[in-house]
């Protein structure tokens, strides 16, 4: 099995992925931590022959920037609710959607459908609803008509027009609008993970809590949760992976101001900033906050690893 | 708690719209299981045996007829107000929570007037796990068991709650032959000290032999038989239960009678007076139709049957006689060199110690082979070609060939 002469040719058929991540995965990363260790770094003076001081100006210099704080807290905000939002719905719908039997399939396909979209075209559509696109008549906060589907539901229910995107629009609205895009976007593939795992749950546990007089409720807690565990983990941890990765979806409602007319960046997020810096030619700065972005998302994965050590039941 | 099934009956509607081929899984099911005895419901699978199971648990309704727990009609209620304890084949324990929690899940389900402090849930749970000799293992998981041990864990926890009646679904299926026999003697044991009203399900003939006070043996969503072990091996109503029960299985022999007079090829083998031979054949054999007999054969029971009927009207008078099934137990065989009157080939003798099983053929057996048992001090040849048996009467069977039923003679 492992005589040399055999494995020069496993090692053979390795190579072309090895060179591939060699130069697209791995020199990406020294790289990056190089350019975050050298103080204001910048690859185009580099390449005239520039040199830098080896410090940890980078990161001092993104941690007390205003606009990256700004970013840390979007992001921050955007993951602590939609994760947790998105997974209990995720879970709820699941386990629904697993015990209806006529238009099962149906309603599996409607739940996918949001998998299968553009995020950014759904991200335009959405503005399209929260818009309003209507006249302001007198003072300019004030909305008389508007064309948003959104509105005019609410109108339904007599609740005034909100101005949730627009020029004007307050923050709290437009996180609103955000968290409701995100938690509909990350609905389909955590509903997917989670009913193939409720799926693979042998139903003689079912049958023996009803034997017992199991309320439903007891079976959802007692047995469901747990024997879900490891598919509730997986689909948690993906998602504040995910979550601290969010960009495309502030992109594809607030275009790529990353906020309202008269608040741009105000919605920016860390991957935001990190693009940002790069298109100004900042590389030592955008290196620093990839790196501080990568150390965020590797603490909450450990925390979170290391809670469904604990909690998880395999 | 006497469980008594009416008319039970169990079908599974077709999926195939067009088609109408409903399965029946249980046909008709009248018995009733006495107050505080094991029963073993016993057949082949797809026999309608598990379906009979969770019908008595609840799980599953029957299409139609009642179940009766003492004079309680249970047959609307869900299972957790019938006070039945179920024991999955695969024990289904919850493999998140230790053995404590697993058998006191069902004691926290408890609510009203049943509700119990966690004191006594404890006590409980305690007093049933040293019942199954469980109590050194609480705190450990599912996993950490054996399959012995996780069994005893499902009994506790089916146990706990006091259940009027246990239920138990192919309970060995899953353990080693070792453990096997030591777990079927422990559920013995606990059906004895808790004197709860037991049905279990099993397609193990010995198993449900050697436990149960009474079997069901069941083929095709239709009881066979209910007896006592004992009883049903002695006295099987038809070929099927005569060959589903015993190890080595019954040998099966082709051959007819003819003036109260059991043949197996030429051999006479036995005098079967008063035996009361099912009129038709006797008609059929009167007339000396040779086309009515072999198209009677022939859509009953197929073409090799058609060519061994055929065969017997060669000898002078016609007819050979009334052909028959023959069932003889291994252990009713004689060897007798001098006058035994079946006459068979002899293959090869396994000795056993006190016993030898002695492995001859016959062109006449259903098998071809033939296993009778033989005490070691017979003065068996067993250089010779053949082997001469006379039978013992109580140990030989005839059965219809048609309808495969028991025919009856006196045994002396």
């Amino acid at each position: 099995m492992y005589d040399t002469k055999r494995q020069w040719k496993a090692w053979l058929y390795l190579l072309p992925m090895l060179v591939l991540l060699a130069v697209f995965t791995i020199w990406p990363i020294i790289n990056t931590v190089r350019m975050s260790m050298l103080e204001k770094y910048q690859a185009l003076a580099a390449a005239g022959g520039k040199t830098f001081e080896v410090s940890f100006y980078n990161f001092k210099d993104v941690l007390s920037y205003n606009k990256f704080l700004t970013c840390l807290k979007n992001t921050m905000i955007l993951c602590v609710v939609t994760v947790p939002v998105s997974s209990i719905l995720a879970l709820l719908i699941a386990v629904f959607l697993n015990s209806i039997r006529p238009l099962k399939r149906v309603l599996q396909t409607i739940f996918f459908l949001p998998y299968v979209t553009n995020s950014i075209a759904i991200g335009m559509v959405f503005a399209a609803m929260f818009n309003i696109v209507g006249s302001f008549h007198g003072t300019p906060n004030q909305i008389i008509e508007t064309a948003g589907i959104i509105n005019n539901m609410l109108g339904v229910f007599g609740i005034e027009p909100i101005n949730w995107i627009n020029p004007g629009s307050t923050y709290g609205a437009n996180i609103t609008v955000l968290v409701i895009y995100i938690v509909w976007n990350a609905l389909p593939f955590k509903i997917l993970i989670l009913l193939g795992g409720l799926q693979g749950i042998n139903k003689q546990y079912y049958d023996a809590a009803k034997v017992d007089g199991t309320p439903r409720k007891r079976i959802f807690t007692r047995i469901t949760v747990p024997l879900l565990s490891p598919m509730i983990a997986y689909v948690v941890i993906t998602g504040f992976i995910g979550g601290f990765k969010e960009y495309t979806s502030i992109v594809g409602i607030f275009g790529e101001d990353m906020g309202p007319a008269g608040a741009s960046k105000r919605l920016n997020t860390m991957v935001g900033f990190i693009y940002d810096a790069l298109e100004n030619g900042r590389q030592g700065r955008a290196s620093a906050a990839a790196l501080i972005l990568f150390a965020i998302i590797l603490v909450v994965t450990l925390i979170n690893l290391y809670v469904s050590k604990k909690r998880v039941h395999y | 708690m006497k469980v008594e099934l009416q008319n039970v009956t169990r079908i599974f509607p077709s999926r195939n719209k067009r088609e109408k081929n409903d399965v029946v899984a249980v046909n008709n099911f009248t018995f009733e299981i006495p107050d505080g005895k094991l029963i073993g419901l016993l057949g082949p699978s797809g026999c309608g045996k598990s379906t009979t199971l969770y019908m008595i648990s609840g799980l599953q309704r029957p299409t139609s007829g009642r179940i009766f727990f003492g004079e309680d009609d249970v047959t609307d209620l869900a299972p957790e107000n019938r006070g039945v304890g179920l024991v999955f084949q695969n024990y289904a324990l919850y493999p998140h929570m230790t053995v404590k929690q697993n058998i006191l899940f069902p004691l926290q389900n408890l609510k009203g007037e049943d509700k119990m402090t966690k004191e006594d849930m404890l006590e409980r749970a305690y007093n049933v796990a040293r019942l199954v000799q469980i109590d050194e293992l609480m705190e450990r998981k599912p996993s950490e068991l054996s399959g012995g041990q996780q069994q005893r864990v499902a009994i506790a926890r089916a146990l706990v709650k006091m259940p009027r009646v246990l239920l138990l679904d192919e309970p060995l299926s899953n353990l080693d032959a070792r453990l096997r026999l030591q777990t079927r003697e422990e559920i013995r044991r606990i059906q004895r000290e808790t004197q709860i009203t037991t049905v279990f399900v099993t397609h193990d003939q010995e198993e449900a032999m050697s436990i149960s006070d009474t079997i069901v043996v069941m083929k095709l969503g239709v009881i066979q038989q209910i007896g006592k072990p004992q009883d049903v091996y002695d006295n099987p109503t038809n070929l099927f239960v005569a060959k589903f029960l015993g190890t080595p299985p019954i040998n099966i022999f082709k051959g007819y009678v003819r003036n109260e007079m059991l043949y197996i090829g030429d051999d006479p083998i036995m005098s079967v007076p008063g035996i009361q031979l099912p009129e038709k054949k006797v008609k059929v054999e009167q007339q000396d139709n040779q086309e009515n007999i072999s198209t009677e054969h022939n859509t009953a029971n197929g073409q090799a049957v058609d060519s061994q009927t055929a065969e017997y009207k060669t000898v002078e008078d016609g007819v050979k006689g009334h052909p028959v099934y023959i069932g003889i137990r291994p252990e009713g065989f004689i060897v007798d060199e001098q006058n035994g009157p079946l006459h068979c080939h002899l293959n090869n003798v396994e000795v056993m110690g006190r016993d030898m099983t002695v492995v001859s053929s016959n062109s006449d057996s259903e098998s071809g082979i033939i296993r009778s048992i033989i005490n070691s001090d017979s003065g068996l040849d067993r250089q010779a070609e053949t082997v001469r048996y006379s039978l013992k009467p109580h140990k030989v069977f005839i059965f219809d060939l048609d309808t495969e039923e028991r025919i009856l003679f006196e045994v002396k």
